[in-house]
């Protein structure tokens, strides 16, 4: 994901509305998908991803412009979603990936997705959380590691292990 | 690579609902965010204003007011407390540990009292053995009590009240400083003091011509006389001395640096030697071989040891060291059973007494008794006959006393 321009981000942290309802644009489909892709539940994705803005535009100040935007922000959308989970953890341990969450109109497309949740089953927690910030929020090695607060040889490690779930996966549901 | 994550993002994308978090929602962020903000400033100017001042407040009342209680009192009593307990404790520990032999403690502190601070020896002796306080307590109390112009037994009294150093300190008007002054002071003269020399007052219980040395009451250690031992010719057994000595860390022993036979003094450590001729809680009499009659309080913390102990019995040959207090009265600060009744009534010659020391005591005693009014009053002199028909009469006393109570136990008997 290419990032935002520095001006608009400095305006935002000075307190533009303008400028902050901009980057507010940029990024809410971003945070959306991250959190989806976490808690598989729609109404709680927009819950995180109102959480994370509130805590943006609240501790701007505390931003480094000097540094990069999108590793600060992925990190609240990961200790946001962490923290819904905690919060919510028996909901999550009994009806985790629950069916009837799965966001599709039609009867076939609910059945696809019904699918794609079977196979996501398979991959926990801490990979999903790996994977989402690996290729939806395009962060570096480095990054995941800071992120995560692991080394990077650990995030490495841990990349690829998750990486080659979602491939079996994926090789699995084609042969499907 | 590049194809792999392609792959994958167009799978993982595959997951995802075309959901779109709608524009809208931002107001209601911000209005959050405001909320939020708001919330934190009322916190940031709670914790910048409110909060100091609550402590300001509260650091005000308990400096000032006995919110404690009585004894410990405001928390600057309890600060100081803190602060003279620890120096106390730091004090005791250095100074226990100072000297090479703790037995000459006492010595070192009555020279060191009364050298750097003017302090009477009997003061100290006073606080030790009439209030039973250890000896660098007793240190602490009459530095203190010295500061504040106060008597030591006031301090006493409000430590048995139960108050802490840090309420004394502000009712006697010495700031912990200075009390901790006293300390360090007395603690660094302490460590010098074997080296640079002490005094002592005695008498000479053994001469030991062949290497040079004697031995005087109450100190342990023989004395060695450096030089000049033609000085060992001036004084005998039973001189009253006075002499200033130092310890040698090369040689590891005592020795002398100055001699001066003179009377001991009048209310100082004295030794008595006699029978035993009456005793209850408060008082014990002495019959001398003089015929005195020789009248000695007993600490009330004395008192049931002497009263335990079958060994002191009428008619006991006992070796008492007392000194005279403030009061004039003679108090009693240890002794030693030379010979039990039975053994005085069974041998030989029962007046007979072992020491000379106390012969020469009683012509000391005689000398100080013409400066000292009270002390006539309290030594009656007996003849030996008489002393020896009072040991009689006590003893026949008792022998009813004891017959008495044998009948009453019977007569209670079913």
């Amino acid at each position: 994901m290419i990032e935002i321009d520095r001006e608009l981000l400095q305006q935002a942290k000075d307190g533009d509305r303008m400028a902050q309802a901009e980057v507010f644009k940029y990024y809410k489909d971003y945070i959306f998908r991250s959190a989806f892709f976490m808690l598989r539940n729609e109404d709680e994705a927009d819950d995180i991803v109102e959480n994370v803005f509130i805590k943006v535009f609240s501790n701007f100040s505390s931003f480094d412009m000097t540094r990069s935007f999108h590793p600060w922000l992925s990190r609240i959308v990961l200790n946001e979603t962490r923290t819904y989970i905690k919060k919510n953890r028996r909901a999550y341990t009994n009806q985790d990936f629950a069916l009837d969450n799965i966001p599709s109109r039609s009867t076939e497309n609910r059945e696809k997705a019904q699918q794609i949740q079977r196979y996501m089953k398979e991959l926990n927690a801490k990979d999903r959380e790996i994977i989402s910030m690996r290729y939806f929020q395009e962060l570096t090695i480095e990054e995941i590691a800071r992120a995560v607060n692991i080394s990077v040889a650990n995030a490495k490690v841990r990349i690829h292990r998750a990486t080659k779930k979602l491939k079996q996966i994926i090789e699995t549901k084609e042969e499907n | 690579m590049d194809q792999d994550k392609k792959l994958i993002q167009s799978f993982l994308n595959s997951t995802i609902p075309s959901h779109v978090v709608e524009d809208t929602k931002f107001l209601s962020i911000m209005e959050k965010v405001e909320s939020h903000q708001k919330s934190r400033r009322m916190a940031t100017m709670t914790r910048r204003f409110a909060v100091p001042v609550t402590l300001a407040l509260l650091i005000f009342i308990t400096s000032f007011f006995p919110v404690f209680g009585n004894e410990k009192g405001s928390l600057i009593d309890v600060y100081n407390s803190y602060k003279l307990n620890r120096s106390l404790d730091a004090f005791k520990t250095t100074a226990i540990a100072a000297p090479h032999d703790q037995s000459i403690a006492p010595h070192l502190i009555s020279s060191l009292l009364e050298q750097k601070y003017g302090i009477d020896p009997v003061e100290f002796l006073e606080t030790r053995f009439i209030y039973n306080i250890p000896p660098f307590d007793a240190v602490f109390l009459l530095l203190v009590s010295k500061e504040a112009n106060i008597p030591v037994q006031n301090l006493v009294q409000m430590r048995k009240n139960r108050l802490d150093w840090g309420v004394i300190s502000r009712h006697t008007n010495v700031t912990p400083y200075q009390c901790i002054q006293f300390l360090q002071d007395f603690q660094s003269a302490y460590q010098t003091t074997p080296k640079e020399g002490f005094l002592l007052q005695g008498r000479v219980r053994q001469i030991v011509f062949e290497n040079s040395s004697f031995f005087i009451e109450r100190f342990p250690y023989p004395i060695y006389v450096r030089g000049e031992t033609a000085l060992l010719d001036t004084i005998q057994i039973g001189s009253p001395v006075a002499i200033k000595i130092m310890y040698n860390y090369t040689e590891y022993r005592y020795e002398l640096l100055f001699i001066e036979v003179k009377p001991l003094r009048p209310n100082g450590p004295i030794s008595f030697t006699g029978y035993l001729i009456a005793l209850n809680q408060d008082h014990l009499v002495l019959g001398a071989k003089d015929g005195r009659r020789i009248v000695l309080k007993i600490p009330p913390h004395f008192s049931h040891v002497l009263m335990m102990d079958s060994n002191v019995t009428t008619g006991s040959l006992i070796s008492i060291l007392s000194f005279t207090d403030r009061n004039g009265n003679r108090q009693m600060i240890d002794y030693s059973i030379l010979s039990s009744s039975d053994e005085t009534i069974n041998s030989k010659n029962p007046g007979s007494y072992p020491h000379d020391v106390s012969q020469k005591q009683t012509f000391d005693d005689r000398q100080n008794a013409t400066t000292n009014e009270k002390e006539e009053h309290r030594e009656k002199e007996l003849s030996s006959e008489e002393l020896k028909n009072e040991i009689k009469k006590t003893e026949e006393v008792l022998r009813n006393k004891i017959h008495e109570l044998k009948q009453r136990t019977q007569r209670l008997k079913p």
